[in-house]
């Protein structure tokens, strides 16, 4: 029992000399204990109070990072000032990955599972590596490795392990982007993500996706966007975002529309029918638009596409104007607006806006972003389609797999259950999870793996989208094996997948590289020798792989050798297939977007969650507790639902609703609000775990596992905004875990407490003006109240 | 008539309130007790009572002496260190005996080395070993003890390989033993009070550049660093057992403080 | 002779939140949880309304649907010039130093909490419980920050031991403190730079600049507080502007 002085304060008036023994002798033996560590990781590079660089590639996009090691401990993540992907900002999910490292339910030992519905049990590295060794030798061509898409070591030491032991590669990912890679690749000739200028743009018009808080890139998008608010010369920006549920993305913009969910392409057209039609933008683009995109815009002439989207005439043709002539200005979309049988007809005709602005290749448009700059390691990487993905669980049910190795990904939790993964998963004869706490997908693993969190172990990162030149981020160990802070044991003896792969294919003698560190200071090295320019210039390899090192990486900003042409080809074969006309839409032709639809109806629009994402960081306490931007919940899943057809539904917040799609139900927490469009409701993936250590198991429900089988009818992706559901009061009530409400709000007059102000007023004109208009209305109040009491 | 009126009638006879009477009778006071017997009036017939009559005071001295003894405990401990009775002493077995004094004295110590030639110590500087304690980290607000590895450097070599404290380093830093490295649990000597924040640094810096107010004297070497560190920790040099010598209450940091013109304000130490 | 103090009590700490800025992502409530050993806010903390979080973003709605906007304004220790809280304090916990912090004393504190009921931006948070976390998660804690024990007050300190550290360190290398120098978690993590530190005594550095933009206002004026705490109010294009309105 450790007394200090407060305590001692309040013991006294019991009873004195009991109190002062106490804290004389309470004093715990862990406070008298100062450790002397083997070796303290400080000593190895010098830093200022120890910050060191390196990248988190498997939660961000290989945002550059800063950790403060504090006697050989991670205590604080920001972002790395002189890294060109985040430019020092952070998310609010860095600081959450150190509790994933220091997470009181990390996977200590390797397990090991003898039969199939046995119970895990701990076993020795040696004996779990000669169980996979042997493995491996038993099932070879028939192995299968998946992997979250990276761009880094691990993704090419994977790739190079398939290739080796005829193994197949795969990606998965729950939040797709496939249908907006194809649809960049057909119609920009792009082989990767490309940079979108939003720093240097003065008009943004985006669809879908939640780019300022999760999607691709959000460190680096929220950087950028600071610079555009500012504006060049004081022209503050001016931003459209097109998404049926208000995302904080939404709320950020000057101009939100809300469409009935899978118009989004229907809307696009319309943005650009009312540009060519009133003559917004140079006759030479219209023409080049109209060359490329040929089909007759009189379908979607402005107020068919207005009844179509239910979007009001003016709002459209405000947005049209502001997107025309307020240039330079960008077009670009994904999320949830790809998310539907018509993704790849949206994502054309979104991205294919460019064209009338002329913002492809341009300052404040869309730039291409270079190959990457190590040759080993691909510049992009996405998750396989659904169709392959069926493909492959098709397999595992035929026994054709015989081992499974699974690295990075939750795939049970992310799969909708639809595919029979759980079924098929248990026909494949050894399944290796790697890891750091017991997840889902665990439970039908045969052989679990401790694995290193990127804190412990090297590797290296190709951002994607990278910033419009070659960047390379680093990773290297910053905490040692880490102790418990009373230095009475180890955490987790963990170590790195991809040292552990090279260890093995060595041992089966296909040797491929020592391990990670070695390879990845060679390939630097290497490097070296092929550059002439960048972030780093010396004459020493040596100097240069330390130098990038410490920077967290190296770029080159002069290197901008890729630019991209619009290939006609891709267009034309899209024109030619009927899809392209706006499709069996299955939104739209029935009205439950009306307010006064009593229907149980709805289109379910997943979301991705600011905090936990798509459940990677479920585990983690504080990105359970970080509210949500929107509706300010924590800890739980929340429906979010209109709330005036909440209250004609008699839905109040904290109802627990239950959710039924034609693959099953889930119930979630009601939560009322005026952001979302009527007949839609939102509901945030990544909860609903049912492992996952203290934090995640048992908590929410997971949205993704009632999915319908439906996919985009050009790429094959997952249509995971395309589901539709019914939803029904179970009659329970809960408190909904959120931070709004915990202090009273305090907007006693217009105002206060955000102040709005019109572009050219200053903040005294406003609150005086907000003043004056709530006098007048609580004089009118009063007058009609007196008037009416006589 | 109810007990209402009954008040009300009391009250209209006396004008104060009354108890209505109860239903039984109290024995009138004073009760007549039987009479005490008489008191002896020869001590020397009963033992008891008398060793007793020499007793008590004696014991009530003790008491008094007892009660005085944690008073004075308390107040000692309120204001500086407990008195280091009883288990309160300032300084502990550690893992390994380290002795400062050969380490960082310059004078001549009372070991023989090996050969069996009087030992001198070494005079190393404090910073030598405690090397965060004059960097402005978050590391150097503690100046925390050196990781095993940094002591084998020397004593990998240095020692006598039959050297019992030795050789516990030796196993830590994995030079001998098969069971790898593990790490030392040394105690905590010098321990300030709950919620302070101390940094070395600003005071070494400080002193280092005045040292007209350095306070104490070392056994070790006068000149750097190390020469400032007497004035709270003492004669570190010429201790077997290193042991708290300051209070370091904060009243010892406020007057050091207010001497020499370092601020007061609470948020310096406290946050 | 020149001692350490010399520039202690010239300065007068400042910050801005630039409200067109914030997107309401989160990163500033994570950042200071990490650097202020916030204990975590679990579910039953959080459903009690009992959570502590010493900046926090409020989300207010304005209109209704489809003309809906959302308004964002993160909300921290104002550290007002004329903090209501510190004269009801009867410990002196809550006193205001020379440069413009308003500072709570733990060691003082007893937990009466007049303070939280006096501030009128409800940014003092009550430690109804002793902080816990899981013996491993007890490593990422910021040895530089006091871990608050039950029945005692705390709240935003403007990183006081970053505001420390930093101009120990500028000392230490013998010049002056440059602007922009001392980052606070919050302002460190913003990912749209909007929130920004700094001296407002000296009239070169970015939040004196910024005080005086023509959007700079202070939260709850009328109360006379004034904070130390400015905030740019938000620009909305479709806004009607004031002049159309009653002149």
């Amino acid at each position: 029992m450790k007394i200090n002085r407060r305590e001692f304060l309040s013991l006294t008036g019991k009873s004195a000399a009991g109190a002062m023994i106490f804290a004389a002798c309470g004093l715990p033996e862990k406070e008298l204990i100062v450790q002397s560590p083997v070796g303290y990781p400080e000593d190895l590079v010098r830093g200022e109070d120890a910050w060191y660089a390196t990248s988190m590639p498997d939660y961000t996009n290989g945002d550059g990072v800063i950790v403060r090691v504090v006697q050989g401990r991670a205590t604080k993540v920001e972002g790395n000032p002189d890294h060109p992907i985040n430019r020092g900002v952070a998310t609010a999910r860095y600081d959450s990955t150190l509790q994933i490292l220091y997470h009181p339910d990390r996977i200590k030992e390797p397990l090991s599972r003898y039969s199939k519905s046995g119970n895990v049990i701990n076993t020795s590295w040696n004996k779990a590596t000669n169980d996979f060794k042997n493995m491996i030798r038993d099932s070879k061509d028939k192995i299968t490795i998946i992997t979250n898409p990276l761009r880094s070591h691990s993704s090419y030491v994977a790739s190079e392990f398939a290739k080796k032991f005829g193994a197949k590669n795969m990606h998965f990912d729950p939040i797709n982007q496939n249908t907006q890679q194809n649809t960049l690749k057909r119609i920009f000739d792009l082989d990767r993500l490309p940079h979108f200028d939003i720093e240097n743009s003065h008009t943004i018009l985006s669809f879908g996706a939640d780019w300022l808080s999760t999607w691709h890139s959000p460190a680096q998008y929220n950087e950028m966007y600071g610079a555009f608010r500012e504006g060049k010369g004081g022209d503050r920006g001016y931003f459209i975002h097109v998404d049926p549920r208000m995302s904080n993305t939404a709320a950020s913009s000057d101009l939100w529309l809300s469409p009935i969910p899978g118009t989004e392409g229907d809307l696009a057209l319309g943005i650009a029918h009312e540009i060519i039609t009133s003559k917004l933008v140079d006759e030479k683009f219209i023409n080049k638009y109209l060359s490329v995109v040929d089909i007759n815009l009189d379908e979607y002439s402005t107020s068919i596409v207005a009844n179509k989207c239910d979007i009001s005439e003016e709002k459209i043709k405000e947005a049209a104007k502001h997107f025309a002539k307020h240039t330079p200005s960008i077009a670009f979309g994904g999320g949830s607006s790809e998310a539907h049988t018509n993704g790849t007809f949206a994502t054309i005709a979104i991205y294919s806006l460019n064209i009338l602005t002329n913002s492809i290749n341009a300052k404040g448009g869309i730039l291409p972003n270079p190959e990457s700059a190590l040759p080993k390691i691909n510049s992009t990487a996405t998750g396989n389609s659904l169709s392959d993905w069926e493909n492959e669980i098709n397999r595992w049910s035929n026994g054709e797999v015989k081992t499974l190795i699974i690295r990075g990904v939750d795939i049970i939790h992310g799969m909708p259950k639809f595919t029979g993964i759980e079924e098929a998963i248990s026909k494949v004869e050894n399944v290796v999870c790697f890891g750091q706490v017991y997840n889902d997908t665990m439970e039908y693993a045969d052989l679990i793996l401790p694995e290193d969190t990127c804190f412990e172990s090297w590797d290296t990162n190709i951002p994607e989208p990278a910033p419009g030149y070659q960047v390379i981020g680093t990773q290297q160990p910053i905490v040692g094996q880490t102790m418990t802070s009373d230095g009475t044991g180890i955490i987790s003896n963990s170590k790195s997948f991809g040292d552990l792969i090279l260890q093995i294919s060595k041992d089966l003698g296909e040797n491929f590289g020592n391990d990670m560190e070695s390879i990845i200071k060679n390939d630097l090295k290497e490097l070296h020798g092929n550059v002439s320019n960048g972030s780093i210039i010396s004459t020493n390899p040596d100097n240069f792989t330390n130098g990038i090192l410490q920077r967290g990486g190296w770029w080159n900003l002069s290197n901008k050798n890729k630019t991209f042409k619009l290939s006609s080809k891709g267009i034309a074969s899209i024109k030619s297939n009927s899809n392209f006309s706006s499709v069996e839409n299955y939104a739209g032709e029935d009205h439950i977007s009306d307010v006064n639809h009593h229907s149980s109806d709805f289109y379910l629009a997943p979301f991705v969650s600011n905090s936990i994402l798509d459940g990677r960081l479920a585990y983690a306490p504080w990105a359970q507790q970080t509210p949500d931007p929107i509706s300010s919940a924590s800890w739980s899943t929340w429906v979010e639902i209109n709330s005036r057809q909440a209250e004609n539904l008699n839905i109040r917040e904290g109802d627990v609703l239950e959710i039924t799609s034609s693959n099953g139900s889930i119930e979630a927490l009601a939560y009322p609000h005026p952001g979302i469009r009527p007949g839609v409701i939102g509901v945030p993936i990544g909860q609903g775990n049912k492992n996952g250590g203290r934090y995640a198991e048992g908590r929410g429900s997971n949205v993704l596992s009632i999915l319908a089988n439906m996919r985009d009818s050009e790429s094959g992706a997952l249509a995971w905004a395309a589901t539709k559901v019914s939803v029904n009061k179970t009659g329970n009530r809960r408190k909904v875990p959120k931070m709004e409400g915990e202090v009273e709000a305090r907007p006693v007059e217009p105002g206060v407490p955000v102040l709005v102000v019109s572009p050219n007023e200053t903040a005294k004109e406003a609150q005086e003006h907000n003043h004056h208009q709530y006098q007048k209305e609580l004089f009118e109040k009063k007058d009609s109240k007196s008037k009416s009491d006589h | 008539m109810d007990l209402e009126n009954k008040h009300k009638d009391n009250e209209a006879k006396s004008g104060i309130f009354n108890l209505p009477k109860l239903p039984f009778n109290f024995p009138k006071l004073p009760i007549k007790l039987p009479k005490p017997p008489p008191p002896p009036t020869h001590l020397g017939d009963v033992e008891l009572p008398k060793t007793l009559m020499y007793l008590l005071p004696i014991g009530g001295l003790f008491t008094l002496a007892f009660v005085g003894a944690i008073a004075s405990f308390i107040i000692t401990a309120w204001w500086g260190q407990p008195i280091p009775v009883l288990g309160f002493e300032q300084t502990f077995d550690q893992p390994i005996n380290f002795p400062h004094t050969v380490h960082a004295s310059t004078k001549q110590l009372d070991y023989k080395d090996a050969d069996g030639n009087v030992m001198v110590g070494l005079g190393t500087d404090c910073t030598f070993c405690h090397r965060t304690v004059n960097k402005n980290t978050a590391a150097g607000a503690n100046a925390y003890i050196p990781p095993v590895n940094f002591c084998a450097n020397c004593h990998g070599v240095i020692g006598s390989e039959d050297n019992v404290q030795l050789n516990i380093l030796r196993d830590a830093a994995g030079i001998i033993g098969e069971d790898g490295t593990s790490p030392i649990n040394w105690r905590r000597v010098h321990r300030l009070p709950d919620h302070v924040r101390f940094v070395h640094e600003p005071h070494i810096r400080y002193l280092s550049a005045n040292p007209e107010h350095i306070k104490g004297e070392t056994d070790g070497v006068t000149t750097g660093p190390s020469a400032v560190c007497s004035t709270c920790h003492g004669n570190v040099a010429s201790m077997e057992k290193v042991y708290q010598v300051e209070p370091l209450k904060m009243r010892q940091c406020v007057d050091c403080h207010r001497d020499n013109g370092a601020p007061t304000d609470c948020a310096t130490c406290h946050h | 002779m020149t001692t350490d103090v010399e520039k202690f009590g010239t300065r007068n700490w400042g910050m801005i939140a630039d409200l067109d800025k914030c997107t309401g992502c989160q990163a500033c409530v994570l950042a200071c949880q990490a650097e202020n050993n916030i204990p975590i806010n679990t579910q039953d903390r959080v459903e009690r309304a009992r959570s502590i979080s010493w900046i926090r973003v409020e989300r207010y709605w304005e209109g209704d649907f489809p003309d809906t906007k959302a308004r964002f304004i993160p909300i921290m220790c104002q550290h007002c010039e004329n903090a209501p809280c510190e004269p009801v304090c009867p410990v002196y916990a809550s006193y205001h130093n020379s440069e413009g912090l308003n500072v709570q004393v733990y060691n003082r504190c007893v937990g009466t909490r007049y303070c939280a009921n006096a501030c009128p931006y409800i940014v003092r948070f009550f430690n109804y419980w002793d902080p816990v976390w899981p013996e491993s998660l007890r490593n990422h804690l910021n040895p530089d920050v006091t871990i608050r024990s039950r029945g005692i007050m705390e709240k935003c300190s403007f990183c006081i031991q970053r505001i420390n550290r930093t101009s120990r360190k500028a000392k230490s290398e013998g010049r002056e403190l440059e602007d922009g120098e001392i980052q606070t978690a919050c302002s460190a993590a913003c990912g749209t730079h909007g929130i920004v530190f700094g001296d407002l005594n000296d009239p070169d550095s970015r939040v004196s600049k910024l005080k005086n933009n023509k959007r700079a206002f202070t939260l709850l004026e009328q109360f006379g507080t004034d904070p130390n705490v400015i905030y740019l109010a938000k620009v909305d294009p479709h806004k009607k502007g004031s002049e159309e309105g009653h002149h």
